[in-house]
């Protein structure tokens, strides 16, 4: 979910653009490290951008019958692993800002840090703890992936809480109404995601299993069959 | 994409994209630092006017470009003007928050000029010339890097995902939910797919003939003007100051 060019109040679109810095740079030196391993994961990770940018352009059957766009974080978190998504998400939210007019400039930084920050985090704990309790690989990436999106979603109505306190009540009214309108799209959306996600990943592992584990890929072997 | 073929096709296609971006950039400034409900309006009509008129993009097109943010803004500022109820969830309870009207109606404005600075940005310069803008302002090469490859290939991708999905509703692919959601997998999965194989292709292709980390591309010849620049800054820079001493809305 994006906030949209010129949502955010001044002090707050820069404070987020500011936090989302370090992130940004985190994640750029762990692809550099895995760039320098092995020099295909480079390209592989700027076609991993476009194809996370088409994903989102594309519409995700949704019951309620509002627009859902797939985020793609909490899979792309468990195929790439946590860090680099930071970076990713910065790019596919410049392409999206310059050639959709969805979300926008100034709000950039708050969305990395909802969508390339706190959703890959959680999805992929979530991941690496549904797979240490021996979960089924297909129930484990559900989880990733739902989760992923409602951390996102949760840390978006936080953002917009904070920079929309109700005059009474303050900042948990606010959050309390912000996750109620916006959960009328983004618990669909999360639910239908996660359902993609282990097709996706069902299909893969049947069609061509060594894209998903090569080295430089955070999975290994045992873990894609379901 | 639309945006980005009249990125390439408007009249301010070979104007310095510093020009245009510093204009943008200015513009959207003024709205975020606005207190007032009429300066962001001002940003707004003064890039509507330099994208319909100066970079020639047709205005029903910018119309209809702007009226999916105008859908979000509007359901955005929904969630601001109602109140709900204190104690317990009754739907009928939901009212109007008469307090938080000016707060809206200020978000609303700042959003709108925000949207047209961003449009008159995305619609009059292409992808490459922010990306050259972009490594001249210092950014990271290895990121501009990524994001060229990135863009060269959103093409082909979305050609190939558009043939698979008209092929899917050709099968009667999205009739059902859980089918379509089916479908969106098998769409997912083979693009991927076709995203690893083609990663591979472009690495054995471009090692074939040297690739040594950086992908150079000549840029364009720019007109640059003082004139320009001048107007548009002076714009700028003007609609800043209104911003800074107009005051909030009563």
């Amino acid at each position: 979910m994006h906030i949209m060019e010129g949502f955010l109040p001044v002090e707050h679109a820069l404070a987020w653009s500011v936090a989302a810095v370090p992130c940004v740079a985190v994640g750029l030196n762990s692809i550099r490290k895995s760039v320098r391993r092995d020099p295909e994961a480079k390209l592989l990770l700027g076609l991993a951008t476009a194809f996370t940018f088409v994903l989102t352009a594309l519409k995700l059957p949704s019951v309620t019958g509002s627009s859902s766009h797939p985020t793609g974080t909490g899979f792309g978190a468990v195929l790439f692993g946590p860090l680099a998504m930071a970076p990713i998400a910065f790019m596919v939210l410049l392409f999206q800002a310059l050639l959709l007019a969805h979300g926008g400039l100034t709000t950039l930084g708050a969305n990395v840090i909802s969508l390339g920050v706190a959703g890959p985090l959680a999805g992929y704990a979530l991941f690496r703890l549904g797979r240490m309790l021996c979960l089924p690989g297909g129930l484990s990436l559900f989880l990733a992936v739902a989760v992923a999106d409602l951390a996102t979603y949760l840390v978006t109505a936080c953002q917009l809480a904070l920079a929309f306190p109700e005059p009474q009540g303050g900042f948990l009214a606010a959050l309390v109404k912000f996750l109620g309108v916006f959960s009328l799209t983004q618990l669909p959306l999360a639910v239908g995601e996660g359902i993609v996600a282990v097709l996706v990943f069902r299909a893969l592992a049947k069609h061509s299993l060594g894209d998903l584990t090569k080295p430089g890929r955070s999975l290994k072997s045992g873990e894609v069959a379901s | 994409m639309q945006i980005d073929r009249f990125a390439y096709l408007n009249r301010w296609r070979r104007r310095h994209p510093a020009e245009k971006a510093g204009i943008a950039i200015l513009c959207l400034l003024a709205c975020l630092l606005s207190r007032s409900v009429m300066v962001p309006l001002l940003a707004a009509f003064f890039m509507g006017l330099l994208t319909v008129v100066g970079a020639r993009i047709p205005w029903r097109t910018y119309w209809r470009l702007l009226l999916v943010p105008l859908g979000f803004l509007l359901f955005g500022s929904l969630a601001i003007l109602i109140d709900l109820p204190a104690n317990g969830f009754d739907i009928r309870e939901i009212r109007l928050a008469t307090g938080n009207v000016p707060v809206a109606a200020l978000l609303v404005s700042r959003s709108f000029g925000a949207v047209c600075s961003l449009l008159f940005l995305a619609l009059t310069t292409p992808m490459t010339d922010i990306l050259t803008l972009l490594r001249r302002c210092g950014f990271p090469a290895l990121l501009l890097e990524l994001m060229l490859l990135a863009y060269r290939q959103i093409f082909l991708l979305l050609d190939t995902a558009a043939r698979i999905r008209q092929a899917q509703e050709a099968r009667l692919g999205y009739l059902s939910w859980f089918g379509g959601l089916r479908s969106f997998g098998l769409l997912g999965a083979a693009l991927l797919r076709q995203t690893f194989q083609q990663s591979r292709q472009l690495h054995l292709a471009l090692q074939s003939r040297g690739y040594r980390d950086d992908i150079r591309v000549l840029s364009p010849e720019f007109t640059f003007s003082l004139w320009a620049l001048a107007a548009g800054g002076g714009a700028g820079l003007s609609l800043i100051v209104l911003a800074l001493i107009a005051p909030a809305w009563p």
